[in-house]
């Protein structure tokens, strides 16, 4: 694991800086999808290197939240405010995964490869078989994704977010196909990031009780509505 | 090369669309500036067509080389074609299936050869029976059957203007049929190369991902087909870089998403 830290500081810098900064700031945010209100009048903090499990039903808005986050979508009403600038780099991990089926799983690594981020390739290729091995996909780097089960799938696509060094990692359901073995695997491997390289995890799950497990913040929402934000223990 | 390399994976996927967007592609290509060879070769296609001729069955016995070297050289007459002997082989057996097989064993056996005479434009009837009597006495009445005077152009006159008209604008027509080809092809390859362009968007902090793919594919092979027919042809002029600029402009047109759906934060 010693080896994924090289390189990736300076990336983290922004984080430092800002200690005492938020990294998203929402206020009175409201979006509606014709006459179906995602989310009304939501109004939350993020701050650097926390880890924030959003829940709630299905339907409670999560997702519409990830996107404002992600920067995918505009709220109608309200304000997001972001820390900004290029040193910021938000990876995501769909609901939907967007894997490119036809190609293997290595070749869907390979597209989270930015020259700007590694030295070489090697330096890449070595966090690619670390986190594969870590997640178990080792044996399954020649398989093609079409042929692979859901539960793959979603390490594939956790693998090549974690990949692009992110600064922000916003995944929507990325354990809702893994056994419980898996997604605590899955959760320390994230962990680790969060303490070692000052990644920001915002992670959906309708899944509360997976969640309660974890150390973290806990946005949870109910018909588009914030109904609590604060630490996992106080809820 | 990273996006031309993306544009090439395209080939492996999606074998039939890829093709139809080189061939696109590569007719533009040709036709703007193979412009004049066109023109030319269409204006003979119909000089070509418009010619009367008539059949003539000759006796076998006869030297139809020298028929033909005679024929030939005779004033308005334009060409003078032996039908092969594939041909007449394949025209007795259907003949066998349509009169019986000893009938046509009988006409075999005369060992006749059919030739057919292109006159040439313009020719009057007079001087078309004037051939048709030389035919006649260089080989002896016994020994030629001939058919009719046909006469495509008689057909033709009615039409000769809008057809003359429409060969005219042949190349444009092509021109239009390549790019819609090229069109076809871009519109439904978009869904794909969206898919990859999103992905490499998210993951590489790259910007008008499918944009880029697309014009880097098309320029490449626009280049490629220009300069082979720079080889072929010797010049060029400006006229010669609208492949360029249509389907630089169709793929703005169609990769817009990727200009507005970006750099929202």
């Amino acid at each position: 694991m010693k080896s994924l830290f090289q390189g990736f500081n300076k990336h983290n810098q922004f984080a430092r800086k800002s200690a005492q900064q938020f990294l998203f700031h929402l206020d009175d945010v409201c979006v509606s999808f014709g006459k179906i209100k995602a989310l009304n009048s939501v109004s939350l903090t993020i701050n650097p290197k926390e880890i924030v499990f959003v829940t709630g039903k299905s339907g409670a808005g999560k997702s519409t939240l990830l996107n404002i986050l992600a920067g995918d979508l505009r709220p109608d009403k309200g304000r997001v405010l972001g820390l900004g600038g290029s040193q910021l780099f938000v990876s995501q991990v769909f609901q939907d995964l967007k894997l490119l089926e036809d190609l293997s799983v290595e070749e869907n690594l390979w597209y989270a490869y930015d020259k700007s981020i590694y030295k070489n390739k090697k330096e890449f290729q070595e966090d690619l078989h670390e986190l594969a091995n870590v997640l178990g996909l080792s044996r399954f780097m020649h398989l093609r994704v079409m042929d692979a089960n859901g539960g793959l799938k979603q390490k594939v696509a956790m693998i090549r977010a974690l990949l692009t060094r992110p600064n922000v990692l916003i995944a929507d359901e990325p354990t809702c196909a893994l056994d419980r073995e898996s997604a605590q695997k899955m959760f320390e491997v994230l962990n680790f990031y969060n303490l070692k390289r000052n990644l920001t995890v915002i992670w959906a799950s309708h899944n509360r009780e997976l969640v309660k497990d974890f150390p973290g913040k806990i946005i949870h929402l109910e018909n588009g509505k914030l109904i609590y934000s604060g630490h996992a223990c106080f809820i | 090369m990273f996006y031309l390399n993306e544009f090439l994976k395209l080939f492996k996927s999606h074998f039939l669309l890829f093709t139809l967007f080189v061939v696109g592609i590569a007719g533009m290509q040709t036709i703007v500036m193979q412009e004049e060879w066109i023109q030319e070769k269409t204006a003979q296609f119909q000089q070509k067509d418009i010619r009367s001729y008539f059949n003539a069955l000759v006796s076998g016995d006869l030297n139809i080389n020298g028929v033909q070297r005679k024929m030939s050289k005779l004033p308005g007459v334009a060409l003078v074609n032996i039908a092969n002997a594939k041909n007449l082989n394949q025209e007795i057996s259907y003949l066998k299936d349509s009169f019986g097989a000893d009938t046509v064993d009988k006409l075999a056996a005369l060992k006749y050869q059919k030739i057919k005479i292109v006159l040439e434009n313009k020719i009057s009837s007079k001087n078309q029976n004037l051939i048709r009597e030389y035919l006649e006495r260089l080989i002896g009445k016994d020994n030629v059957t001939m058919g009719a005077v046909k006469s495509p152009r008689s057909l033709m006159e009615k039409d000769k203007q809008n057809l003359s008209q429409f060969f005219s604008y042949s190349v444009y027509y092509g021109f239009v049929f390549f790019f819609g080809l090229f069109l076809f092809s871009v519109l439904l390859l978009r869904k794909s190369v969206t898919n990859r362009s999103f992905i490499i968007r998210k993951f590489q902090r790259r910007k008008y991902v499918s944009f880029k793919i697309f014009v880097s594919g098309a320029c490449s092979l626009l280049v490629l087909f220009c300069v082979v027919n720079l080889l072929m042809k010797g010049e060029m002029n400006t006229l010669n870089l609208l492949p360029f600029v249509c389907s630089l402009g169709a793929i703005m047109l169609i990769s817009q998403s990727d200009f507005t759906s970006q750099g929202r934060r």
